[in-house]
Formats: structure tokens, sequence, C-alpha cells
């Protein structure tokens, strides 16, 4: 391991440059000092003082690289290079104007930072850090869905993807209604955009009701139909004897609407008799980065002082977050009253993994549990196929793409939002998410690499990298709520109102050194006080009794000698004033 | 069988038979079920519901029966003061309608809700039972909501008119009660001189004493009769200075920073005055102590009047409450900007930001910070309960916002400051109904000036006096132990001992808008018409200490992240607040619990259990406690056995900072009185915590055991409990046949 400056450097992670630098801080001046890039991070580091600044930064962080200012350009730190993150900030870096300074480094930076755009691997493939567990063990489908009480006589385990022909951004292990037939998966695809049957991904093991999910049905402008799409539908409902059927549709009704045009559309009345179909009123990708993109705008790098909260609620953010949370409320509840429901949106891989996700971790307390949560995300985001690579932009240098969205980190935030609710419900605490949402972009680790579980195997992701949890799992401690207190039946139902939904500012604003020494959560850094000092008197109180043990114990068996004394001083003490 | 007296559905409690209530013949008992807040467990519990004079009671059906030994609280855990209230709606099978005194319910009311002024909603839902009782729930419900609007619209009288008796203290018994409330003696009250000197002691102020000047409010009618003035000042000239300020509200010292800056508080100038020389000098001195430097903070022009925070609060209160009468309720896309123009939480800000720049002036040392406003009274005063500014409830949110961002650095807890918060509706509390010293004394006829301590008069009086109003800390009055068991953590912080400077007197400045100036006329009589002030005596202030000023402020204002993490717990570091906008949140605790509409679908996080974090504070006392006791068990420490448990109440206070007048060591103490002390504790204590765990469990008594002042259905020596002394018992003797 050789030392970068004063971090040590990971197994597999090589220097590439070092080069003097101005780093132009938002908070502070500018400071003057030395920047290192490896072919995994970008480090700086401030040699004009002895307080240490620093930058550690995962180039997999950055989104996009730019130039600043020209040879002849003015004023002083105008000349340089501006570093957009997908982690809510920018860096500006200035330069020497003189003999092209910034060439090399800006070359080598847009190389390393974009490996893809240049025919190179990314850091997860060339990283040789190992840990005790293998974290790729953490979800073993099979597994999970005998916890949660399936295969049974209702619902059945089918291998019809094994090689991903009936679907190839589904995973190869499905759950489908006892009653359908191999030859009615085939068919049913044929209907839903791209082959997204409607699959099980929870089942309720007291009234049997599931959530099964899939992508909208290919109605078209002509309103087509499909027989055995309705059929299989009809199964779904008759599993466990639910009466109507309820599909969820996460979009607004007129984008539904629109997909016609595009050959997809919704569940009509006339075709689905059995079923009803709700519309969640969720907004697309699109809506979601730029609303993203205003929150930026407003926390970084200064939070907006005079209208904060008319501001806020410009971005429309926490309104987002509040419509999925109570879309995922409504799919909850009908469940655990006993009715069984669809979960889709266009393609069933963005909103319908939102609402499946937020809804199990609602019903479901394992989910809520520390390995749980790592099963949940392995199951209803990765192994069915949430486009991780087309909406985080992994080693791509195409920043304006507008397949990127951030659609987990919204998860993630409605999750951050039910720990608040919560406190005590969740085994995993609020540092877990952020290194979650660190590791969705660094590409340290294969476990967010990748559109789906095909592409995954054909590069042999589980062979080549660490899986998060490997590095997660290593540590617990760090990531465990101290607050937790397990408790199985009750179904967890968030508050999804404005008034009681909040900023994440831990995270959104945790550049800004204002907001820094808040990081630590103050509620748990009482707790560990308290149980530090609790250990700090059990282990004096033990040393008393130790050395106590000569058989002087009479006043040990007379628990009332010492007691006396206590009221008696106490009543003098009462009396002295009057 | 009258509908009313039907035992099954409701009951007339009839005063005659229950000398121990407040309760009147006109009071409606009803059976209805609560609907529980999320905090409280959710769901809906079942139980009685009556009016009194005082409170809307809601008995649940279950509930135990207190403890005979234990002492009435006036309220219980699902009660609520008439006077708390702010609307009665009556909700409908098709129709809700807000009851007033004068309408009629032209509907069965099958939900009666209650909009109370401390943000609470409270829900009552009438229970349905055969046809044949559903009539008389139903009219019995309907003149319950009648009762309760009537009841609570006579509360403007009460605090237009404060000469009229509140009817909380009408009764006989009420009165008597409240007579046999004694002070916590281990508490400042800052009404006797001792009290200031104890401060002084506390916080290692020198060179200041206590005047007793104003002893008969000769000086200043709004000023304590004890204050503290620099030392070097004689009475007699103290008595000069008063004519220049507003009031007579001279500069007076609060409190001393452990660095050895003092905090002084007064009045605007009398501009128009003519300054002798002799005036100047005391003038001075009184301003700077024994200080070489002085900062005039000038509260009166950025900081919102009592009217902006008047209107600020009760935007806020519709906004918060919602109300299901005129079903007009803020969307909730428009939640925060509608929040954001009610501009409460830049109040709070404004406030917050004022004060830690106090604070960060005071953390540099050497100098006598002065806050000035022109009347002196309401950015710091405790306000009048109901109607006037709620400039007391910002200050409370202002507490709540340092506690949100430093809960580990406070005794108290949130539960503590909420009960504050609902207390200053009561129309019960001296602390809060009355504007000054001045006029507390007068309320109080009983107090003796010789140490301040309110004591019962000696011998049966004359005639019946109307009791003293007791203090808001009288905690015991109003809830249970376990309630009050909740307003502390109970391991806090240690502090240090304060050091101590001294200096001469010097430059002023003054400091508003965040920025230091020293404007020539700053003081009155240092300007050149005022004419006789001593041309020697004045010091051009140096540009060297304006700097410096500027630089303690704005380690305030950026608030840089430490980079050296033991800041933090330097004692004598200010907490300075974070002020950036989504730091200064809103009190949902407090302001949105009302917000029935919220929590339909909220479950509670644990209905029964603790938090674990209070759960193990308990856990970490009861091990101190214990190691206390093994600790004194050791032979060679059976002689200096009291030594740690002062220690320890010593750290409790130290820890309170003068914030709070608040002590934690009695509490705690009292809890320890074993059943033997009883007898002794009599005299010097209330009953309420004789019951140990060792006591055997009393026996559940239909219609007996209950001991509020709404069942007390009365033993005979219980009544005596309450008498502290015999020479006390003619009195209540007298009041008893009345």
């Amino acid at each position: 391991m050789e030392p970068l400056a004063d971090v040590a450097m990971l197994p597999g992670e090589e220097r590439v440059i070092d080069k003097e630098i101005i780093y132009i801080c938002p908070f502070n001046a500018a400071v003057k000092g030395k920047v290192f890039i490896t072919n995994y991070r970008l480090y700086f580091k401030n040699t004009d003082s002895d307080t240490p600044i620093t930058l550690d930064v995962p180039l997999g962080v950055i989104s996009r690289v730019e130039k600043m200012g020209g040879a002849s350009s003015r004023g002083e730190n105008s000349y340089g290079l501006e570093i957009t993150c997908k982690d809510m900030r920018n860096l500006r870096f200035a330069l020497k104007q003189e003999g092209h300074s910034r060439r090399d480094i800006f070359d080598i930076l847009f190389k390393y930072a974009f490996p893809l755009s240049h025919g190179m691997q990314l850091f997860a493939f060339l990283s040789q850090e190992k840990y005790e567990e293998n974290g790729w063990n953490v979800y073993e489908p099979m597994d999970e869905y005998r916890r949660q009480g399936v295969p049974n006589s209702e619902w059945r385990v089918t291998f019809i993807n094994k090689s991903y022909e009936l679907c190839d951004t589904y995973p190869t292990v499905l759950v489908v209604p006892y009653k359908a037939t191999e030859e009615d998966l085939k068919r049913v695809a044929t209907f839903r955009s791209r082959c997204r049957i409607p699959v099980l991904s929870w089942f309720h093991k007291d009234n049997h009701a599931v959530i099964t999910r899939c992508s909208q049905p290919l109605v078209g402008m002509s309103g087509k139909r499909n027989k055995d799409d309705e059929r299989y539908l009809d199964l779904i409902r008759e599993a466990n004897g639910t009466t109507k059927l309820t599909i969820y549709d996460a979009r607004p009704n007129v984008n539904a609407v629109a997909n016609k045009a595009t050959g997809g559309g919704y569940e009509g009345d006339d075709a689905y008799q059995n079923a009803e179909l709700v519309f969640l009123d969720i907004h697309n990708i699109h809506v979601m980065r730029e609303s993203l993109k205003k929150l930026k705008d407003i926390v970084y790098p200064n939070v907006e002082e005079s209208h904060w909260l008319s501001s806020l609620e410009s971005t429309h953010w926490l309104e987002h977050i509040k419509l999925v949370l109570s879309g995922a409320i409504q799919v909850a509840d009908k469940v655990s009253s006993g009715s069984s429901v669809v979960v889709h949106c266009s393609d069933g891989w963005d909103r319908t993994a939102q609402l499946t996700s937020l809804a199990m971790l609602m019903l479901d307390s394992y989910y809520r549990s520390f390995r749980g949560f790592q099963v949940l995300l392995e199951k209803e985001w990765i192994s069915f196929g949430h486009k991780f690579a087309s909406r985080i932009g992994h080693g791509d240098k195409n920043h304006a793409d507008q397949d990127r969205s951030p659609i987990f980190l919204q998860f993630i935030d409605c999750v951050w939002q039910m720990t608040k609710q919560f406190p005590t419900a969740f085994e995993f605490n609020e540092r877990l998410l952020v290194v979650i949402l660190d590791h969705l972009y660094s590409c340290r680790f294969g476990t967010f690499l990748y559109n789906c579980e095909s592409v995954r195997d054909s590069n042999n992701v589980r062979g080549k990298t660490v899986s998060l949890w490997s590095f997660v799992n290593s540590d617990t401690s760090l990531y465990i709520n101290p607050f937790y207190t397990p408790e199985s039946s009750r179904v967890l139902y968030p508050v999804a109102s404005m008034r009681h939904l909040e900023l994440w500012v831990t995270y959104y604003i945790r550049w800004n050194p204002r907001i820094q020494h808040q990081q630590q959560s103050p509620v748990e850094q009482r707790y560990k006080e308290l149980l530090a000092m609790r250990d700090q008197y059990l282990k004096k109180l033990e040393e008393l009794k130790l050395s106590d043990s000569t058989p002087s114990s009479t006043h040990l068996t007379n628990s009332s000698t010492p007691n006396a004394a206590t009221p008696n001083q106490h009543i003098t003490h009462l009396q002295t004033p009057f | 069988m009258a509908s009313e007296n039907n035992g099954s559905v409701c009951r007339v409690c009839v005063e005659a038979q229950q000398p121990f209530t407040i309760i009147s013949a006109s009071a409606r008992a009803v059976l209805v079920r609560k609907k529980l807040s999320a905090k409280e467990g959710g769901g809906w519990l079942s139980g009685t519901l009556f009016c009194t004079h005082f409170r809307v009671a809601f008995v649940p059906q279950d509930s135990q029966k207190p403890d005979d030994n234990a002492d009435p609280v006036l309220l219980g855990d699902h009660d609520v003061a008439l006077a708390s209230i702010d609307k009665v709606v009556a909700v409908g099978p098709s129709r809700t309608k807000l009851v007033t005194p004068t309408c009629s319910l032209k509907f069965t009311p099958e939900e009666l809700v209650l909009y109370c002024r401390d943000m609470r909603v409270l829900c009552f839902l009438f229970d349905r039972l055969t046809p044949d009782t559903q009539a008389s729930t139903s009219s019995a419900a309907g003149k319950l909501s009648l009762q309760l609007s009537g009841g609570f619209a006579h509360k403007p009288n009460l605090v237009t008119n404060p000469n009229i008796q509140c009817f909380s203290t009408r009764s006989i018994e009420m009165k008597q009660f409240l007579s046999n409330r004694r002070r916590d003696p281990n508490m400042n009250w800052f009404e006797c001189s001792m009290g200031w000197e104890q401060e002084l002691e506390r916080t290692g102020a020198s060179g200041w004493r206590v005047s007793s000047v104003n002893d008969r409010f000769e000086m200043s009618t709004s000023l304590p009769r004890f204050n503290v003035v620099p030392q070097r000042v004689l009475d007699t000239e103290l008595k000069k200075t008063f004519a220049h300020f507003n009031e007579g509200r001279i500069p007076r010292w609060c409190w001393r920073h452990p660095h050895g800056s003092d905090l002084l508080r007064m009045a605007s100038f009398q501009n128009n005055i003519y300054h002798e020389k002799d005036d100047i000098r005391n003038l001075e001195l009184v301003l700077f102590g024994g200080q070489q430097l002085c900062v005039i903070v000038d509260l009166g022009e950025e900081m919102p009047s009592p009217a902006d925070i008047q209107l600020a609060h009760t935007r806020l209160r519709t906004l918060c409450l919602g109300d299901i009468s005129s079903s007009v309720s803020v969307p909730d896309d428009k939640w925060l900007s509608t929040l954001e123009s009610t501009r409460w939480l830049d109040y709070t800000r404004c406030c917050l930001r004022k004060a830690a720049e106090v604070a960060c002036l005071l953390r540099g040392g050497h100098m006598t910070v002065v806050l000035q406003e022109p009347e002196d009274r309401d950015m710091n005063c405790v306000v009048c309960s109901l109607v006037q500014a709620p400039v007391f409830l910002l200050f409370l949110d202002c507490v709540w916002q340092l506690w949100a961002q430093y809960p580990a650095r406070f005794q108290l807890t949130e539960d503590y400051l909420l009960t504050l918060h609902d207390s200053v509706h009561l129309p019960l509390f001296s602390s809060f109904l009355a504007n000054s010293q001045r006029e507390r004394c007068r309320r109080s006829q009983s107090y003796t000036p010789v140490n301040g301590l309110r004591e019962l008069p000696i011998g049966a009086p004359e005639e019946p006096v109307d009791p003293p109003f007791p203090p808001v800390w009288d905690w015991a009055l109003q809830y249970s132990s376990q309630r009050r068991a909740r307003f502390t953590q109970p391991v806090s912080q240690p502090a240090c001992p304060p050091p101590h400077n001294d200096g001469l007197p010097g430059s002023v400045f003054l400091l508003s808008r965040s920025t230091f100036s020293h404007p020539s006329n700053l003081l009155p009589w240092r300007s050149g018409n005022s004419g006789s002030y001593w041309k020697s005596h004045r010091r051009a202030p140096s540009s060297e200490s304006l700097s410096g000023l500027e630089r303690l402020i704005r380690a305030c204002s950026l608030s840089e992240p430490s980079e050296n993490p033991s800041t933090l717990h330097d004692p004598y570091e200010p907490l300075l607040p974070l002020l950036l906008g989504p730091c200064v949140r809103v009190w949902r605790g407090c302001y949105l619990r009302g917000a029935l509409h919220a929590q339909a679908f909220s479950h509670p996080t644990s209905s029964c259990n603790q938090h674990p974090l209070d759960q193990l504070a308990w856990e970490v006392q009861q091990l101190r406690e214990k190691l206390a006791q093994a600790y004194h068990r050791r032979p060679e420490n059976q002689t200096k056995r009291q030594e740690p448990r002062r220690l320890e109440s010593n750290l409790n206070q130290n820890a309170n900072n003068g914030t709070f007048l608040f002590s934690s060591s009695s509490r705690t103490s009292q809890q320890q009185l074993p059943p033997s002390s009883r007898g002794a504790a009599h005299s010097s204590v209330p009953p309420r915590a004789q019951r140990t765990a060792s006591d055997p469990p009393r026996p559940a008594q239909r219609n007996n055991g209950k001991h509020t002042f709404l069942f007390g259905h009365q033993e005979p020596q219980s009544g005596q409990r309450y008498v502290p002394s015999p020479s006390a018992k003619p009195q209540k003797r007298a009041g008893n046949s009345h």
C-alpha cells in the first residue's frame, strides 16, 4: 500500500499525476496545495497553512470536467478547471496561466473520470480489495422467496428465464401464479413492454396477498387487447381470492395516455373487468432530474438565506418524495388489507422499483434489518433491472444524457424520511444510507454497475469485482442504529405530508462547513456518551465489589442502612431555609 | 328516570357531595371515546368526559384509581384547561359547526373537536349506544358543547381585568389547596437579595452588589425590588440615575461569563435631561461596571416588535391547527411557503442570531454588554398569559431550536419545554400572570418582606383571603411524578469553576445590525451639547478594539467548522446556533401535534416503551446511585458519606447554567424517600413522593379511589394531608363549612 499524501491508497489504486494547484474553495478563500490523481480518486491537500484542507473525491463522482477561462483571461485564478459532481457539489481549481499548465491534468482527469468513453475499465475491475465476507452472497433468490413462504400451492418458481430468453432485463429466478404455464408466460411477455411480465415481489404470509411488478401493457393507439395477459392478471387475483385486483400505475393519468402513442398504455376497464386501476401521479425521470438540479442550485455552494422555505418548495423535490411515499403507502395498505396488487409504470424499472421496495419496507420488518435492507436492494433494484448504468452514467462522459436521473437517490431519501419518522424501526443508521449513495457513484464496487443481471453476468461482475456489502459488512458497527427495537408485526405507515417531510440536510448540504459538525446525529452521540458512561459505572461497580469481597458484607445484606442516610440528609437540607 | 341521571350514560356531579372538587352542579359527564395522538399510542380510548369551571376532564374507563396519598394534580394526562381552549367544533353526521355560547346546535354531534391555544387538538367521539340511550347521549353532548364554549368564553374577563379572581381559584377547596403549596426552597426565585447574591457567587462576579434601593418600588415600579449594580456606586448615587432611563429601568447586571464579561440590560436613555457632573460619573460607572469596554446592543431596531410576533404567532397557529369548521386549510404543497410567510421562523432566527452575537461578545471577555431596547421589557420579559404578545413563546421556540441542535448540552428535555409552553396558557400561575414583581407582590398578600419566601400567615386570619397564585415551577401541582420525571435528562454535563478579572472604564460601542459603531451621541451625557462631561474622561475608541470586536462577531455569524472537536466540549464555549435556513426548523412536536389529519396513518414508534435514550439514561442514573451507595458502604468511606451526593447536585446546578430556574436535585432526592421517613417528611415536603415500590398497592375502590379535584370522595384524614402545620388547620375548617 503506497501512501498518497496522508491517505492510504486502495489495493489496485495507482498514482497517475500530481500537480501544484489552487483549490477555489467556495466556503473559504482560494487554497494553495497539491492535487494527486490516481485511477480511483482526486485527492487535494493544501500546502499553505497548518489547518488541513483536503478533498477526497472518487473519480466516479465526476459528471463533467470543463476548462475555465483561457490563457489570456484576466483576473486572479481565472484559468483552470471546473468539475461538476454527481453528489451535490462542484469543484474549481486554478492553475498558472503560463505554458498550458492545465492541459495534462485536464486530459488525465477526462480519461480516468470517464474510462468507458476511453476504452478503459472501471476501477471496480482493477481494485484488489479483499474482505472476509463475500458480499455477493448476501442475496440468494431462492432463500429469500423461501423466507417469504414461496413456493406454495398458489405461487411457483420458474426458471424459464435462466438464460435471459424470456426477458433480458429480469433475473433468472421468477415467481409466477401456480396455474400459469410456461407457454402462458411467453404469450404474456409479448404484450408487456420489454417482456417484463407481472411476477411476484412479495408474499403476505397471513393473508396471502401479493405485490407483483411488471411494465406497461402494449395497448397502443388502437387499444389492443391480449386475452392471455387478461387471464394472467386474473390468475394473480384468484390466487388468494381477492375480489378486485388493484393495478397501481405509478404515472400521472395523462402520461399513461400519452404512452399509447409509443405503443404503451394502461389496463382498460373493459379488458380487465376484475381489476381497478389507480394512477399514483409520480412524474418521470426527466422531471426528477430537473427537480434535483434546482435543489442543487439552492444549496450549493451557498444556502439560499432569505426565502429558504419557498425556494425549497419551488424545487418540488419534497413534493415528489411525498408522492412516491404516499403511493407506496397505498400499495402497502391494500396488501395488508388482503388484496393483491400489480405495480407498474412504463418499463417497470424506475418508479415501480421505488414503490414495491418502499411498500415492502413498510410491510416486512425483515427489510428494515441491516441484512434485510441489503437483500431488498439486491432484489428489487439490482436483480430486477433498475438501469443503474444509464441513470448514473458510470464512467461515461456524456453528462447531458437524457437517461440520467436520480431515481435511486430519491428512493434512499424516502427511506431516510421513514427512518426519521420511525427512529427505532430500522437496524441501520443514516450513515449506511450515505455510504450507499457515495458508492452508487464511486465505481469502487461492482454492486451498482450495469443495467441488469444479464449484462452483469456477461461482464462477470461477481467474479471480477468486490461487492459493496463485503465492505459494509466488514465493519457493521459504524452503520448500526443503537435505538433499533425489532418489532415484527406492525406495518409502518410514514406520514406523507409536507408538514412532516424534511430535507435531508446532512446529505444534500453536507459539503457546507456550517452544516458539517451535525454529521453525527446529536441523539446518537448522546446515546454513545451514555453507553460509555454506563460501561464506566459498571466497571467501577465491579471493581468496588471485587475489593469488597472481604466478609464485611453485612452492609450489603441490610440494604436499608445506606438508604437511611439519604432522607435524613435531605430533610435537614429542606429545612434550612425556614 | 331523567336522561342525564342515567348512570350508564351520563352523570351529573353534585358539588355538595364532593367537597374537594371545583365542579359545579351544571358540569356534565358523558361517555365518549378520545382519539389518541400518535405519541399517546394512537387509536381510541373510552372514558367519561367532564366539564368543570376549570377544565375539560377525560377519565379513561379502566384507568387506575389514583393513589389516595398522591397529591391531586390540577390537570390529568387527558385533561385540558378551559382557558387553553380556543375553539369548540361540533361534528354532525353531515356538517360541522363552530360552537359558541349563544348559538344552538340543531344537529346531534357525533364528534367534538377542541382546538387549543397551545396548538393541541383534542377529538372526542360520542359513543352511539342503543337508540334508546342515544337520545340522552346526544342531548348531553349538545349541552356539554355549549357548556364548554360558555366556559372558555369567560376567559377574556380574567385577562383584561386582572382584579377579577379567575374562576379556577374561586372555589374554597382550590383556595385552600393552593394556600398550602410551598415553594421549592432549593430554587432561586430571584425575589430576595439573597437570590441575587447567590447568583453573583455562582457566576463568580466580583465588583457587583445587590441594591435594595427599589425595595418599595419607588425608583421604578416595573423593576424588581432588588437589582444588581456596580459595587462602587452607592445607593444615594444610584438614586440619581433612575431619571435618566425610560421607566427608571437603569442598567442592571444579569450574568457574568466565565471569561469575565458582564451582561447587563437597560431601557433607552431619557435624552431631554440635563446631566450634572456627578450624574455623569455615576452613569458611566453603572454602565461600565468594572470593565474598560462597553458594547450597547440595540434590540429596538432590528428585533420584531411584540405586534409583529403576535401576528406571526396567530398566523402560525392558524396554519398549524387547520380548522375543520371553516374547511379552509392550506394545501399541502403550499405548506413550506405559507410557513415561511408567517415569519415565525424568521423571528426565531433573528433572536437566535442576536443572542449568538451577544454570546460571542461575552466570550471575548473584559467588557460589559448592555442590551438596550426602548421599553426594556418585551424581548426579555415574561409575558402575561393569553391575548398579549407571545414573546415568551418565541423565546421558548428559540430554546427549542438550540435544544434540537445540541440536545446533549441540556439537562432539560423537549417534554419540559412543551409543558412550559402549555402552561403559559393557563391563567393560574403567578409566573405568567403579572407583569412585574410589584404586581406579583400585590396579588399575594401574604408575602413576607424579610426573606421573600411566601410564608403562611401564622394563626387564623380575620377573614378568608384569596390565596396567592402558585408559580408555574410548582410542577407537582400540575403533573404526575412520571410526567415530571420526563422533564430532565438524568445525566448532564459537568461544568468548571469560573475565573474573574477587573479593569477601568473606557470605550463604548454600539452594536446594531451586526456592525459596530461609536456614534457621538450614543451616551447622551458624552455628546457635546449635554455640557459637563469631563474632557479628560473621553477616550477615542481605538480602531484596534473595534476590529477586535468585529472579529468576535464574525466567529459567530460564520460559525466556522471547528477543526478541533474538543472546542465543542469546552464548557465556556457558547452553544452557537446554526442559523442556515434548513437548520431553523418548525417545532413539530409542539405546533403540529394537533394536526389530526397527519396522524391518520401514523403509527407510534413504540406505544408504551420509553425512547431507548431515556431508558439508557435512566439505567445510567440507577448505576450512578448504586455506585454512590456501594461507595458509602465501604468502611473507609463511612465518615465522608455525604460528599459524592453533594458533588452530584452541584453538577446538576451548574449544568442548569442559570437559564432555567429549575432544581433537579430536589426531584431526585425526594423520590428517594423511603416509607420510614414519612412522618418527618410530612411537615416539609408534599406527600406525593412517599409511595415507593415497597408499599403495597391499595385496593381499588369504585367511586372512592379517584383523587383529583373532580372526583375527590374524601377520606376524613386525607384532608389533613394538605395541611402543612397545625396552625393552618382552623383556616381550612372554616373553608369547608363555608
